[in-house]
């Protein structure tokens, strides 16, 4: 019997190393979770940009401050991340691209579309 | 292949609200692009206008099934135990009701009243 110390752990998160498409389906998944729970925030984004226009410039100063910056860009990560990954998964879904080295191209394509749109995103508004 | 028994529904459900988030989603963007020097005025004509009124409400539900048959399957991957994992379930549940009755309030309330 092998004893407790040389059992081989096989969960360890920091020894499996994930293949590219891997990777993009764990962010596919992170990022929705992540938008499921911004949902208050973003609703009441809404709700504050359509009570007046005070509350309407309100959400603009918000989003200046240092926290509200990095939220954003959270925010727009995600949603960009699972917008592109979740199109790249609907397309699988109906066999395109779904060949192994198409299918590693496009999950390379997708976090480099998701973050660069992010990147700009940052150029553009913040 | 059953309908409701294999996940087969969810798994309908979950494409097809993607399909329309997706497509809401970038055609808005690409609108208010065009329109341009968004102000709250513009703004709130045009979340008035009631066809945009009525296919946001439409992404809003469309987001709130995705989100629950998402959050399910993550739920159900690290939550094991029968008991906590009914409670987590129902709790995330409430949460999506009270987003979406929140959603309503804001869409059809007069303004007064937001």
């Amino acid at each position: 019997m092998i004893s407790r110390s040389t059992r081989p752990k096989f969960l360890n998160l920091l020894l499996i190393k994930l293949p590219i498409t891997g990777v993009v389906s764990i962010a596919h998944r992170i990022s929705g979770v992540i938008l499921i729970l911004s949902l208050p925030l973003m609703v009441y984004a809404l709700q504050l940009s359509l009570a007046s226009a005070e509350s309407f410039a309100l959400l603009f100063v918000t989003t200046e401050t240092i926290w509200g910056k990095l939220l954003t860009l959270l925010v727009v990560w995600s949603l960009l991340h699972h917008l592109v990954a979740g199109l790249r998964f609907l397309l699988l879904d109906l066999d395109v691209g779904i060949e192994l080295a198409s299918a590693r191209r496009n999950a390379w394509l997708v976090l480099v579309l998701s973050l660069t749109g992010t990147a700009f995103f940052a150029g553009a508004w913040l | 292949m059953s309908w409701r028994g294999g996940g087969v529904r969810s798994w309908v459900v979950q494409r097809i609200s993607a399909t329309y988030m997706a497509l809401f989603f970038i055609l808005s963007i690409a609108f208010l692009a065009g329109v341009g020097g968004l102000d709250y005025a513009r703004w709130y004509t045009l979340l008035s206008a009631p066809v945009f009124n009525v296919l946001l409400l439409m992404f809003f539900i469309a987001l709130l099934l995705h989100a629950w048959v998402g959050m399910r399957d993550v739920i159900l991957d690290y939550v094991a135990p029968d008991g906590i994992r009914f409670v987590v379930l129902s709790l995330f549940a409430l949460y999506l009701v009270a987003i979406g009755v929140w959603v309503i309030r804001i869409l059809f309330m007069p303004l007064s009243l937001i």
